[in-house]
């Protein structure tokens, strides 16, 4: 972590409206982004996303300054999108927010994120390739592939062992590249 | 090693995912394994696109309305890490309220006291019943209990009469001075006494203006009655 970033969340520690702001504004894509990649759904990524600094903000005293903090708030976000999948099971409804997105998986141009690059069809790229993927192996798959992040911070946010994690990252790209080999190139459709 | 350990080591191809042993070991492997070398080619073949799908970052599409949500909904809360802390107590308050073995517990209690109030009260009436059969045979006046506990100050000073009066004086000592009630120690304690032996919470109080109601009343905080009881003229006969 930045010597700002320590900076500024102490600044937030003291109480200071300004200084959070200044945290959302820098934080509050990649914390969006995580949601999304989870969710495939644009409104309860926002949602999460809001609700997740939110929280920060209420326990931002409990935070150590030299830890990093994208790592606390990622862990935030996850436990905020986890919430929301057990709710939408309970509601017996885990796909529906997405259910009206075609499931035509042949690689045409309406699949194609250059075509049209809006969050709702790149939702939907990426929910077609990660479709059968557990929701642990989802989650090990956006943090370390999609997040970039080490094996170590995926274990400290999801508290899995790093033996989980590998198993479950092995499982999901062996998955997902299965997906990828028979239903799209991806490569050849992206710059 | 067997070949489920090496294929799961395939996948796992990125920087800090396999020790430089375990890269060893699977080299090792691919040469003398098909299968794997299959599995190998696989993931190979399609390493470019996992590699660009991985980059496929969903972008905020209002980054703006987002923080100023997020900004209004913590100013609308409006506390301060000490009000939060506060807020926080109670919460936990109100969550050990509401747990059943402390409802059941607060229920028990209330019946318990209420059940107590109830005993006091009919003790209490019964108390004032003998104190008025007692003053009635002094022959000077019916007793009234203030109902409210309290001093009922105006009210028994318009009451008294000379002959509650006379009885004070002739049984207690109570003198007039100065246009004024005055009561000894002795004669206090004696009335004091009388009054305990037989009515232990109970006390009178009498007089004709305020300042002498002040007067015994204040004495009669010695004691600590358990309620104060104003004399009332006996009714025209």
């Amino acid at each position: 972590m930045t010597d700002s970033t320590r900076e500024t969340i102490v600044r937030c520690q003291q109480g200071d409206l300004t200084a959070f702001d200044e945290l959302v504004r820098s934080h509050q894509a990649y914390a969006f982004g995580l949601a999304l990649r989870l969710l495939h759904n644009e409104i309860e990524a926002e949602d999460v996303t809001q609700e997740a600094f939110v929280k920060a903000w209420r326990h931002i005293d409990r935070f150590d300054p030299n830890r990093k903090f994208t790592t606390w708030l990622y862990k935030i976000v996850v436990n905020l999108c986890l919430d929301m999948i057990r709710a939408r099971k309970n509601a017996r409804r885990l796909f529906s927010p997405i259910e009206t997105i075609p499931t035509n998986l042949e690689p045409t141009d309406r699949n194609d994120p250059m075509e049209s690059q809006s969050n709702w069809e790149l939702c939907q790229l990426i929910r077609d390739i990660t479709a059968d993927l557990a929701v642990t192996q989802r989650l090990v798959f956006t943090l370390r592939d999609l997040e970039n992040l080490s094996i170590q911070e995926v274990c400290e946010i999801t508290g899995l062992s790093v033996a989980s994690v590998k198993t479950n990252l092995h499982y999901a790209r062996k998955n997902i590249r299965a997906v990828l080999a028979t239903r799209y190139d991806v490569r050849e459709r992206l710059p | 090693m067997k070949c489920h350990r090496y294929k799961q080591l395939i996948h796992l191809n990125r920087e800090g995912e396999r020790s430089i042993a375990e890269a060893e070991d699977l080299r090792q492997h691919l040469e003398t394994c098909a299968s794997c070398r299959e599995e190998l080619q696989r993931m190979e073949k399609v390493e470019s696109s996992y590699q660009t799908f991985r980059q496929l970052a969903p972008e905020l599409s209002n980054p703006n309305r987002i923080a100023r949500n997020i900004r209004d909904r913590i100013a609308g809360e409006g506390r301060s890490r000490d009000q939060e802390r506060i807020a926080k107590a109670f919460e936990l308050l109100a969550r050990v309220s509401l747990a059943p073995s402390f409802r059941y517990v607060t229920a028990l209690f209330l019946c318990v006291a209420l059940g107590f109030f109830l005993v006091e009260s009919a003790s209490f009436v019964i108390d004032v019943q003998r104190l008025e059969e007692r003053m009635g045979h002094f022959g000077a006046a019916r007793v009234a209990i203030d109902a409210r506990y309290s001093l009922a100050l105006d009210q028994a000073s318009r009451y008294a009469d000379e002959n509650q009066l006379s009885i004070l004086r002739s049984q207690f000592g109570v003198r007039i001075e100065n246009g004024r009630l005055a009561m000894g120690k002795l004669g206090f304690t004696a009335l004091s006494q009388s009054l305990e032996r037989s009515i232990p919470r109970a006390f009178i109080m009498a007089g004709p203006n305020r300042a002498d109601l002040e007067r015994l009343y204040s004495a009669a905080t010695l004691i600590k009655p358990h309620a104060v009881v104003s004399i009332t003229p006996r009714p025209e006969r």
